[in-house]
């Protein structure tokens, strides 16, 4: 499976066993580990499907 | 065609141009989840690379977007050799050319404080994370704070790890 396509909060995420169960200010440090265990081009895949999602959902495809 | 804000930083690579890649880009780089929109970068104004910068806004049929899209106008030698933004569309998606950020600061001050970054076999100069949350650091916008506080928790797991 493409890194970049997965997301964290699927089994294929790490999440670490004593990770917050609370965040606050709106930031999801799971999110965050998730984006830092892959490489930079990985990340840049990441946003290129965010964008693409977007776009289709404005399209309503 | 589809905003492709990859091809366009390797664009900007193979163009030979001096430039660090801040904003969004530069935070998504270093494993921020922020979602952008725009490719901006902070060039050198140098008369050398204001050339290599005009060369290749010619190949990607830039044009402001400060202007409607039926209205092709692009920046010349004296807009990219001054500190203020072009806020461009591209072929390739949207591009801001940036002469200076906060404080004024500009490439040569913002070279020193980046970091290199290797995508498919070019070497990119990237500002460090630590930089990007000193330039937000006054802002008032509620998306720029949110960025902010991604960027510095990204920073503080980054220690941790």
């Amino acid at each position: 499976m493409d890194d970049a396509s997965s997301s964290p909060g699927h089994e294929a995420s790490p999440v670490p066993a004593d990770a917050a169960t609370t965040t606050t200010g709106g930031v999801d440090p799971t999110l965050i580990r998730w984006m830092l265990s892959l490489t930079p081009e990985a990340r840049l895949r990441w946003l290129e499907n965010v964008l693409r999602t977007l776009r289709e959902v404005r399209r309503g495809t | 065609m589809e905003p492709d804000l990859r091809a366009l930083l390797l664009e900007l690579a193979d163009c030979g141009a001096d430039f660090v890649v801040v904003g969004g880009i530069a935070a998504v780089l270093q494993g921020v989840p922020l979602a952008t929109f725009d490719l901006d970068v902070v060039h050198s104004r140098s008369s050398e690379n204001v050339l290599k910068l005009l060369e290749l806004l010619a190949r990607l049929d830039a044009s402001s977007r400060l202007r409607p899209p039926s209205e092709v106008l692009r920046p010349g030698p004296e807009a990219l050799g001054g500190p203020g933004h072009q806020l461009l569309r591209t072929r390739l998606g949207p591009l801001d050319l940036l002469g200076s950020v906060e404080g004024g600061l500009g490439f040569e001050e913002l070279e020193g404080r980046s970091e290199p970054f290797l995508l498919e076999g070019r070497t990119l100069r990237v500002l460090s994370l630590q930089a990007l949350a000193e330039l937000k650091k006054d802002a008032t916008s509620p998306k720029d704070q949110l960025s902010r506080l991604m960027i510095l928790e990204t920073l503080r797991l980054k220690q941790e790890s």
